[in-house]
């Protein structure tokens, strides 16, 4: 594997493929024996880094990039342990294979908030491995121990003699010595880039437009292609006439899939302009009877009438004492319903992937967040081995769960195949990328809740009602226990609670549902935080102190001490001005924030959001916030706006237009501190979404006395000023 | 299909293209230049946004027949070495996240900041419509100051 500078901030995807097979690079390509055993001779520190003549060291990212800064934490492990000059390092996307998988994980899969956590180790392992080897090449010209010798700013240094090498004077000989058997990591006390925040790495690429994502790839003879899928979910295509559509200028080709029609062309422009002239007839399929508003009418009767069934019998997350003679003593007692929609995630950047099928190999350029997945389903589509498929990764527009999903990919070989030797870019319009999402199940929470006048919660009584995400396409797989997503958020035990009955009721529905940005905790976070507000107003405390008080972990209780003190709770505001308070805690990460909202005429306008998290580390301070601010503003969204309506089988919405985005001007001033507090270290780009919404909608009570028990606001009379 | 002559980022391109097919798609598909990209297709979300005779233009609605005789700038002209000011202001506060939106976010940066040296918030909050998933907004915020304080000291 051979890998070129090209331009100091402009090394691509396409520069390092052009690079490759030159002949003149230097890779590093031997054995690390001993190493971890799994990966087997030098595979894994070959598969992670490299470095060229010149010095520049290439670390190779496992991870999909999708704004989460992963690009930059694992070049940052592996730096910091090589000793390597920030700006002398470069990133490429790794391809599919069991060498990347993420150790906690055991897979190849972006998700979960897991990129920095699985792979800290392992990535500072590989750093340290080619450490080892940068010192004994220097050691043995020097003729000292090479325990003696330790690098920094790219050179090895062997102190006693104040002698010094470069990288680059080192790396032919390097290569031919053993990776050490055993490393020593470096003390975090003499640590120059983890929690530094050194500038990103991807910045400059996407700054300058220069960042290939899968809709930028240019390959020679490369078609576009533009599809229309049955609207109708599961339906199938009847039959399609393409004689008018086949002859527009630039069509290559119209092609009738199993449940959608394609136009290949020379532009995308063209095939999507061809596609609207191919007169299609669908079979709806069963799909055509399913309507949202029904079902969600139906949500709300499983979560309020007891003896309502959906699936089956409501399956128990926590059961602590007797919540019904609690609640029958109690006179400070509320109830209610809470209910939010189906959300898409409307990635900026619409599915999209190129594809070249010919002599039974598959070559793939995608932004996937679960390439390996997307490689076996290449594979078993077109009966051909895994090892014939190619994947090529590319920075990707967004995610939130969307590209683990591997349909894209597939709809994208399906095309291919049909044109073999073609390389074929498929780009999902606005429309189908809107209306063939994997969809944030619909979901409603019943609750009723007791108090005391101490302030404490004698009885809380919550049942979740929706789709199970994991179930979806294997029923019955978690037995008679819930599935971990429909409860997540809800059994994690932060507050000291007297009786206890949190269970849920599954409804299936043919509605495609997946992971969608902090999953059960996206709607979870909002139904948890509102109803302790709630309680804590049934009970006459001030919502921090009421939370504080029933909180028996201190490191849950330091966040939530931490984000008071900074949003100055307590200090008086403005009239109309009020302050909500949440916490949550998820991807091994604690985060409180408060909001601060004024209302008028419910009119919100979002002020200010302060965050705590607690993430036991930072590996990347100033990316932690940025991920803090990005999960504020994604679960803002889906709070002012976020609904999809399916009717008679289909998504109603399909555009910006129709599923906004909050904006600019609608942004609150952001705060976020940061907690170090050593434990282990956490995730961060999901867990900053669910405190958000329930934050917020505690402000806007504390503001005006009004509850928000239904998600988006735009749908219940509130809008933003 | 008709021929085309168009001045982007002040060099003469010849294209061949239907006259209703929107500059957008000439840029990527006819150009090879990919810096501009594809969000909507409606002009609402503003990945698209390029420069047109010096006014914010959402290319993905923006038919080629239109487009001759105008100069036109995008993302790929606007420094060969990311120095302009609203490029090096956007590396400063570390703002993009995914970076999809960004091209499109930094041209309409580059026009407000031509028409409003020193914009207030309330100037950026009517001006940037272009949408980013990621919420990079308090960033382009702080960006767009950065470069205004950059630009006025040049």
């Amino acid at each position: 594997m051979s890998h070129v500078h090209i331009r100091p901030w402009l090394i691509t995807r396409r520069s390092l493929l052009q690079a490759a097979g030159s002949g003149t690079l230097l890779a590093w390509t031997l054995p690390a024996k001993g190493y971890g055993g799994a990966a087997g001779d030098g595979e894994l520190l070959r598969a992670y880094l490299s470095i060229e003549p010149d010095g520049t060291v290439v670390i190779t990212t496992p991870d999909a990039e999708l704004g989460q800064g992963i690009y930059t934490t694992h070049a940052l492990l592996i730096a910091e342990e090589l000793g390597a000059d920030w700006d002398r390092v470069r990133v490429r996307f790794s391809g599919a294979g069991e060498v990347f998988s993420n150790p906690q994980k055991k897979l190849q899969a972006t998700g979960r908030s897991m990129g920095a956590t699985g792979y800290y180790r392992l990535l500072r392992e590989v750093g340290a491995m080619a450490r080892g080897q940068l010192c004994a090449a220097a050691a043995a010209r020097w003729q000292v121990p090479a325990g003696e010798c330790d690098t920094e700013s790219h050179r090895v240094e062997h102190a006693a003699s104040g002698r010094r090498l470069a990288f680059a004077e080192l790396v032919a000989d390097a290569v031919r010595i053993a990776p050490p058997d055993q490393v020593t990591l470096r003390d975090p006390a003499r640590f120059r880039l983890i929690g530094r925040s050194p500038s990103r790495l991807e910045i400059p690429l996407h700054a300058s437009g220069r960042s290939d994502f899968a809709v930028d790839v240019q390959l020679p003879g490369m078609k576009l292609a533009a599809l229309k899928i049955c609207p109708t979910f599961g339906g199938r295509l009847k039959s399609m006439d393409a004689e008018a559509a086949g002859q527009m200028a630039g069509v290559h080709s119209v092609h009738a899939l199993e449940d959608a029609v394609a136009v290949v062309a020379d532009s995308w422009w063209e095939a999507q302009r061809a596609l609207q002239q191919v007169k299609v007839e669908w079979d709806d399929g069963e799909a055509a009877g399913f309507d949202s508003q029904a079902m969600r009418a139906g949500l709300k009767t499983l979560v309020t009438d007891r003896d309502a069934r959906g699936d089956g019998p409501p399956r128990v997350a926590v059961t602590i004492g007797d919540v019904n003679v609690a609640l029958a003593d109690s006179p400070r007692r509320v109830e209610g319903v809470y209910e939010v929609p189906y959300l898409a995630h409307a990635t900026m950047e619409p599915m999209s992937c190129v594809a070249r099928v010919d002599n039974g190999r598959c070559e793939l350029w995608s932004g996937t967040q679960g390439p390996m997945r997307a490689r076996d389903t290449a594979a078993a589509q077109l009966g051909i081995s895994p090892e014939q498929v190619t994947v090529h990764r590319c920075f990707s527009g967004g995610g939130f769960g969307r590209r683990w999903q591997p349909d894209f990919v597939e709809r994208a070989v399906d095309v291919a195949r049909r044109v073999p030797g073609v390389p074929v870019k498929l780009i999902f319009s606005r429309e189908e990328d809107t209306r063939h999402d994997y969809y944030r199940p619909a979901y409603a929470c019943g609750f009723a809740g007791s108090v005391d006048a101490a302030g404490e919660i004698t009885a809380l009584q919550l049942r979740v009602a929706g789709a199970s995400l994991f179930e979806f396409g294997r029923p019955g797989a978690f037995g008679d226990r819930p599935d971990p997503s429909s409860v997540s958020g809800l059994n994690d035990g932060i507050y000291r609670i007297g009786s206890a009955l949190i269970d849920w009721s599954p409804l299936s529905t043919p509605v495609p549902i997946g992971v969608w940005r902090a999953v059960g905790h996206s709607q979870n976070g909002f139904f948890m935080e509102s109803i302790i507000d709630e309680l804590a107003h049934a009970a006459g405390k001030d919502p921090y102190e009421f939370r504080r008080a029933l909180m028996e972990d201190e490191r849950r209780r330091n966040v939530l001490d931490t984000v008071a003190k900074a949003a100055d709770w307590g200090t008086p505001l403005a009239e109309g001005h009020g302050r909500g308070i949440a916490i949550m805690e998820g991807y091994g990460s604690i985060v409180a924030q408060v909001a601060e909202v004024s209302v008028r005429d419910r009119r919100i306008k979002l002020e200010r959001m302060v965050t705590a998290i607690d993430c036991g580390m930072a590996v990347h301070p100033d990316n932690v916030r940025a991920q803090m601010e990005g999960g504020i503003v994604f679960g803002l969204t889906a709070m002012v706006h976020g609904a999809i309506d399916v009717e008679a089988g289909r998504v109603r919405q399909g555009n910006f237009s129709d599923y906004p985005l909050l904006q600019l001007k609608d942004t609150p001033r952001f705060e976020t501190v940061i907690i170090e507090s050593g434990e282990q270290m956490g995730g961060v780009g999901e867990p900053g979404l669910p405190p958000a919404a329930p934050a917020v909608a505690n402000a806007v009570f504390a503001a005006c006395g009004e509850r928000i028990r239904a998600l988006p606001l735009s749908r219940h009379g509130w809008r933003l000023a | 299909m008709q021929k085309f002559t168009l001045k982007i980022n002040g060099q003469s391109h010849e294209v061949e293209a239907d006259p209703q097919m929107p500059l957008l798609w000439v840029l990527r598909d006819r150009l090879g230049m990919t810096g501009s990209k594809f969000g909507c297709g409606i002009g609402v979300c503003g990945a698209c946004t390029v420069r047109m005779d010096g006014s914010v233009t959402r290319s993905c609605v923006f038919p080629v027949a239109a487009c001759t005789d105008r100069d036109i700038r995008t993302i790929e002209g606007l420094s060969e070495d990311i120095s302009h000011p609203v490029q090096q202001a956007w590396i400063a506060e570390q703002v993009p996240q995914c970076g999809y939106c960004q091209s499109g976010m930094i041209m309409a940066a580059v026009a407000l900041l031509e028409e409003t040296p020193e914009p207030t918030d309330a100037q950026i909050d009517a001006t940037m419509t272009n949408l980013c998933r990621c919420g990079t907004y308090p960033r382009v915020r702080k960006a767009i100051h950065r470069a205004a304080r950059m630009m006025a000291q040049a």
